[in-house]
This record gives C-alpha cells, sequence and structure tokens, in this order.
C-alpha cells in the first residue's frame, strides 16, 4: 500500500500545529505537509503535476483564508482535474462553520469528498485516513 | 376562401405525390430483373425477353418511353410511343451528356432517380409539339449482380397536369419548381415556357411569377396584387412523414425536385363575391342605426336620474381620495421599513457569516487543545501545548475587539445624521497620510477632486470619515509601483440618488477570484502589501448603517473603481 500523505491547507497555525501533533501520534508513516492560504497549496499542486510527483492522497482545505479562500482553490484545482491522469486526490472541506450554507456549496463540488466541522478530533482523522487508505488506524 | 383553395390544392398535390410514387415503383421494377451480362453497343442485347413487359406497357398512355442503356451512356434498347396503344423500337442514341444519365449512374442499389419535369429531346432538340416528361430512372444488374446499366422510363406528364389545371373557381393555376419557374399552368398552353426560346410577346408571367411573398417556401396564402394567393409544397415523402405505410418497401428516391402549387384567385372573382357580403352589410348597418336611436332615447330618460347620482359619486370620490394620500403615506412608510429590514437582514447574514468563520475558529482551536491535554500526561505535551494556547488568547483579544467594532455599527440604531462637506471632509482625511504623501518617493501620487455635481451629504461625519480614510488609505496601499498613481473622487447622480464614485489606477484585483470575498473580515488579496483584512469590512458595514451601498469594478494592472450609492438622498 502507499504510504498516508495528507495536505494541511489553513491559516489557523495553532489549528495546523496540533493536527500536525495529533497525526504525528497515530504513526510514523504519514507524510504531513501544509499552507496557510489556497494560493500557496494551489501552487503546490500545480508545480506536483507538473513535475509529475506524487499529490497528496487526502487534503484538509479551509474556507476562510486569505489570498485564495477554500472555494478558490476549489475552483481552480477543477481545472486542474484533467491533467491529474487517475491519481486520486480526496478533499475533505475543514472548517469551524457549520452554516448550511457551506455544507450546501460544498456539495457542488464533486471533487470534495466530505464536510469536517473543527474542532476535529483523533478519531475523525482516523476515519478518514481509513476511508481514503482503506485500513484500520 | 384560402382555405377552400387551399384544401383544393392539397388534392392536387396528392394526385402528384400518388402518380409519382407509382412511378417510381414502376421504374424500380427493371432493377429486379436478372439482364444478360455485359451487353454493350457491339454485343448486342437480345430484346426478346423484353416484350412481354412492352405490351403491357403500351396500353397505359403514360409511358412515353423505354430505355435500357450502358455503362458508356449508349443505349442499348429504345421503345417510343407511336400511337394511343403502341410501342415500337426506335433507332437508339448516344445520351451521356445528359444529366438523368449521369445521375443515374451515380445510383446505389434501390435507389431510383426521378428527374426534373422537362420537355422531351431528341437529338438535342426540343421535340414539337411539347411534351412534357418525368424520368424514372434505375440501376439494372445480371444474373451475378454485377450492374449492366440503367433503365429509363419517360412518363408524360401531359394527364397529370390536365387534372391539376381543373378549376373549382376562376382561380388561376401554376406548378412551380425548385426556382420558382412555372412548370405548367391553366393560363397558357405552353407547358414549361422557360425551356423555350419565346418572342418578346410572351409574358413573364409564362415563365415565372414575380410575387414578393414567394420569398420563403412556405405553405400560405396572401394577398397580392389585388389576388388571393395560395401556395403548397409539394412533399412527396409526405406519406412517410405521417407514418402512413401505403408506400412501404419503396425505393430510396433521389431527386432535386421540389414542386409547389400555387393558385390564384383573381381581383374579379372576389369582387363578386364580396358584392352579396357587401349588400348585407349595408342591410346590418341599417339596423344597427335604429338600435343605436332606440338606446340613445333611454338614455336620455335615464340622465337626469345619473346627474343626482354623480354629484353624491363625486363627494365619495372626494373622500376616497384623501384616504388613499393616507393609504400611500403608510405605504410609503412600510416600503421604507422593508428596505431597512432587507439591509437588516443582509447585515445580520454576513454577522452570522463572521461567527460562524472567525470567532469558532479559536474556540475550537482550544477545544482540540484541551482535549489533547487532558489526554496526556507527560511534561513535555503540556509544554508543548500550553504557549499554544496563549496564541489562542491573544489571538480572541484582537477578534473580539474587530467584532465589537463591528457589532457597534450594526447596533447603532439612532446613528446622527448631518450634512457633511465631501470636500472639506477630504481634505480633512488627506491629513492622515500627510506624512505618506509628502515622503519623496511617493511625490508620484495625486489625489483628484471632481465634485461638480454634489458636494454635500446628509450622513453620520465619522463614518463617513471612516469609509474615506480607508478609501484613500487603500488606493496608497495598493498603488502600482511603475506608473504615475492616482486616485479620483467623483460625485454624480443615478436615478435621482447621489453616488460617489472612488477611481484608482493601481494593482487592480481579480473580481472573479475574489469578488465574494472583497468586503469580508480578514480576507487579504496581496501578499507584499501589509494590513489584516478589515478595511472594506468596515467601510461597507458603515455604509450599509448609513443606507448606502457599494459596488467595485476592477481590473488587474489597470486599477479599480468603488460606486457608493446613497440610497436615502
Amino acid at each position: 500500500m502507499r504510504n498516508p500523505s495528507i495536505l494541511l491547507v489553513d491559516d489557523d497555525e495553532v489549528y495546523i500545529y496540533v493536527t500536525k501533533k495529533i497525526l504525528a501520534n497515530m504513526s510514523d508513516d504519514i507524510s504531513v505537509k501544509s499552507f496557510n492560504d489556497g494560493e500557496r497549496a494551489i501552487e503546490f499542486i500545480q508545480t506536483c503535476t507538473q513535475e509529475n510527483t506524487p499529490l497528496p492522497g487526502v487534503i484538509l482545505l479551509d474556507i476562510n483564508m486569505p489570498y485564495l479562500d477554500g472555494w478558490g482553490f476549489l475552483s481552480e484545482f477543477k481545472k486542474l482535474v484533467p491533467k491529474l491522469s487517475e491519481r486520486e486526490v480526496n478533499i475533505y472541506m475543514v472548517t469551524s462553520s457549520n452554516d448550511p450554507h457551506d455544507m450546501e456549496r460544498a456539495k457542488e463540488f464533486e471533487q470534495v469528498t466530505g464536510y469536517v466541522v473543527k474542532p476535529v478530533f483523533e478519531d475523525k482523522l482516523a476515519e478518514i485516513l481509513t476511508d481514503v487508505y482503506d485500513e484500520n488506524w | 376562401m384560402g382555405s377552400i383553395q387551399q384544401r383544393n390544392i392539397l388534392n392536387k398535390s396528392y394526385h402528384l405525390i400518388d402518380q409519382s410514387i407509382n412511378l417510381i415503383s414502376i421504374t424500380s421494377f427493371w432493377s429486379d430483373i436478372n439482364f444478360p451480362e455485359a451487353f454493350s453497343k457491339t454485343n448486342t442485347l437480345d430484346a426478346t425477353f423484353v416484350n412481354n413487359y412492352i405490351r403491357i406497357m403500351q396500353g397505359y398512355p403514360i409511358y412515353d418511353q423505354f430505355r435500357l442503356i450502358d455503362l458508356h451512356g449508349d443505349e442499348i434498347l429504345r421503345f417510343e410511343r407511336i400511337a394511343r396503344d403502341s410501342m415500337a423500337p426506335m433507332e437508339t442514341q448516344n445520351k451521356v451528356d445528359r444529366e438523368y444519365v449521369n445521375r443515374g449512374l451515380a445510383l446505389e442499389r434501390g435507389q431510383v432517380y426521378v428527374s426534373p419535369i422537362e420537355l422531351n429531346k431528341e437529338n438535342g432538340v426540343i421535340e414539337v409539339p411539347h411534351k412534357p416528361v418525368l424520368r424514372g430512372v434505375t440501376q439494372i444488374f445480371d444474373g451475378n449482380d454485377v450492374q449492366v446499366g440503367l433503365a429509363v422510363v419517360n412518363f408524360n406528364m401531359d394527364n397529370i397536369f390536365s387534372f391539376m389545371k381543373t378549376r373549382i373557381s376562376e382561380d388561376n393555376f401554376f406548378l412551380l419548381d425548385t426556382d420558382g419557374k412555372i412548370i405548367t399552368s391553366n393560363l397558357d398552353y405552353n407547358t414549361l415556357a422557360h425551356q423555350n426560346i419565346m418572342n418578346g410577346t410572351d409574358s413573364m408571367i409564362q415563365k415565372r411569377l414575380e410575387l414578393k411573398n414567394l420569398i420563403f417556401k412556405k405553405d400560405t396564402f396572401f394577398m397580392e396584387n389585388g389576388s388571393l394567393w395560395t401556395y403548397q409544397n409539394v412533399r412527396t415523402g409526405y406519406e412517410k412523414d405521417v407514418g402512413m405505410n401505403r408506400y412501404a418497401g419503396m425505393a430510396e428516391i433521389v431527386s432535386n425536385n421540389d414542386w409547389a402549387i400555387l393558385q390564384e384567385i383573381p381581383p374579379t372573382y372576389i369582387n363578386s363575391r364580396l358584392a352579396s357580403i357587401r349588400k348585407n352589410l349595408i342591410l346590418f348597418n341599417l339596423l344597427t342605426l335604429f338600435v343605436i336611436a332606440l338606446i340613445g332615447f333611454g338614455y336620455a330618460m335615464t340622465q337626469k336620474e345619473k346627474q343626482n347620482f354623480v354629484a353624491r359619486l363625486k363627494r365619495k370620490n372626494k373622500e376616497l381620495t384623501s384616504s388613499q394620500e393616507e393609504l400611500h403615506e403608510s405605504n410609503r412608510r412600510v416600503e421604507r421599513s422593508n428596505q431597512q429590514l432587507q439591509v437588516r437582514n443582509k447585515q445580520l447574514e454576513d454577522f452570522n457569516y463572521v461567527v460562524a468563520h472567525n470567532l469558532k475558529a479559536p474556540v475550537s482551536s482550544m477545544n482540540i487543545i484541551v482535549d489533547l491535554l487532558s489526554k496526556s500526561k507527560d511534561q513535555k505535551t503540556f509544554e508543548e501545548l500550553f504557549p499554544k494556547l496563549e496564541t489562542i488568547s491573544s489571538n480572541i483579544q484582537i477578534l473580539t475587539d474587530d467584532v465589537q467594532t463591528y457589532v457597534s455599527i450594526l447596533n447603532n440604531r439612532e446613528l446622527e445624521l448631518e450634512n457633511v462637506n465631501l470636500l472639506l471632509k477630504l481634505k480633512d482625511v488627506e491629513k492622515d497620510f500627510v506624512e505618506r504623501l509628502l515622503d519623496e518617493k511617493e511625490q508620484n501620487f495625486t489625489i483628484e477632486y471632481r465634485l461638480d455635481e454634489w458636494h454635500a451629504i446628509k450622513c453620520n461625519r465619522f463614518y463617513m470619515r471612516s469609509i474615506l480614510h480607508n478609501l484613500l488609505s487603500n488606493a496608497l496601499k495598493f498603488r502600482r509601483p511603475d506608473v504615475k498613481s492616482h486616485v479620483i473622487f467623483e460625485t454624480a447622480w443615478e436615478d435621482g440618488k447621489k453616488v460617489l464614485y472612488v477611481k484608482d489606477n493601481g494593482l487592480g484585483i481579480d473580481l472573479e477570484r475574489h469578488g465574494d470575498n472583497l468586503f469580508k473580515l480578514y480576507k487579504r488579496f496581496h501578499r507584499d502589501v501589509s494590513g489584516k483584512g478589515m478595511g472594506l469590512f468596515i467601510v461597507k458595514s458603515q455604509l450599509e448603517a448609513m443606507n448606502a451601498s457599494i459596488a467595485v469594478d476592477s481590473e488587474i494592472g489597470v486599477g479599480t473603481t468603488f460606486k457608493i450609492k446613497f440610497n436615502n438622498s
């Protein structure tokens, strides 16, 4: 099986720190990368597609971010989909908002696998990894 | 009258279709017969086997010629009608340059080519007396299914035409081809006049009808030149289209024939029909006059009574008008508060957004850290996590202050409004940036005022100051370093409302990407320009509190224009 790789996209430094910590506690095999806004994250994805380096299997995407927000990231990501060949990227919207509008809007993007309301505890992360990598955590 | 004409035309059109389909099936018959192999001019065909068919054909005057043509266009066999009831073999000709031979050679198995209706030509010369013919062409095959040539049947159209020329009234009949040329008409014994060389006295009408309404080839009737015209396309595929199966298994037709029938009812006939209608009309008018006189008499009788009634009505009306005015006034009030409610609603939505996205974030982080702390017992984790709590705490402090500012704008119901002179206020705001504007590096920046349309506005002066401050600050912050920068404050009117434009030639912003977020809290769009993403959020909130709205237009590398509309003015 491939090693789990997760990309965290969030402008909340504390959240990034804590989530990385939880993931490190769960397993040493998980590779974690993070960006503080959607623009940097999409630039990274673009580089991956150009250089044909492996993409993260899971992206935990915040909605509310500066420069390019989660929605902006999704619409840019959509444009890249044809270049992604069969490499599968699972995007989870991770946000403190439980606003039904946001949930509805997330459903409009077929690239979005799930919608998670913060705080994200260990069991939720395990559930996501199990869904994606089909493995017990 | 038009519809009677149309029905009559439909009959004629069906007749033509029926006959054509008949001709086609007669023609396609020949493609099913096994001919001897490879016959040609030199290798002559023993014609005896067709004699039986000829015997039957000669009884039907519609068959004018029957020919077999080889693949070089040479006639191998030719039978022509010589009398009402007999056909005889004739000397063969070469027909390689005739359209129908070429079209026939291009056919595929199972297809029948139907030629346009033409005057018969022999040896390249139109035959006299004129004989309108329709040719059916099909391929013929030998016993091994190899094509050996074509069978061509000429059909004499005279009989069919004579039926179509019958009149139900004094109508004139025209059968037209694709180009609108007249194939035949009951005005003239000359069939296909346009194929003839005519002398000058022959009128155009015998060749082609010049009617304005015939530009579009659709079924219709119309008046032109005092006549009633009815136009109907002849659709050979009609029965197939409506799903009738009468001709199932019929050969596929190849043809560029488009026929149409046109009938004209001349003015003389229309007038004679209208005369009787006119007589009735006069009678009817007389009767009407009499009835009107009666009503008039009755009206005079009741008039007096009415006058009383009208006086009463006027009184009532006056009362109504005054209460209507009251109604209008309260309507206006409702509308105003409705508008305010809408703004309020929008504000509430924005506030919800801030709560959902900004306020909840630190709380959820805190939540999870507390959870981690409670689970872990070792000192190291504790030392790591505790400073994070401090970060969150200071974040919350900033956030609360910002939200406080925002909420105070939302809550300020008794906003003090006064007349503010825009130019004075702008000059005052300029002072906030005096150092930056004087800074040598920034000498390049000009502020332009075009405040001719209006110069004072009823608003809250603190809000107005804050709004102008933010907009000017943005124009300074997001200028393009490589050009001479400016910002223009310009007043205008729109729909009777005061409008303020703030235009700069700065960096501009991609509205397609960021349009939704431009006025939201903590949104920033330019990485190398400092700021916390609060300015436009506050501007919008303050404007809404004063019943004004803000819109933006922007292009990257060109500049940004903010448009503020004061709905109270």
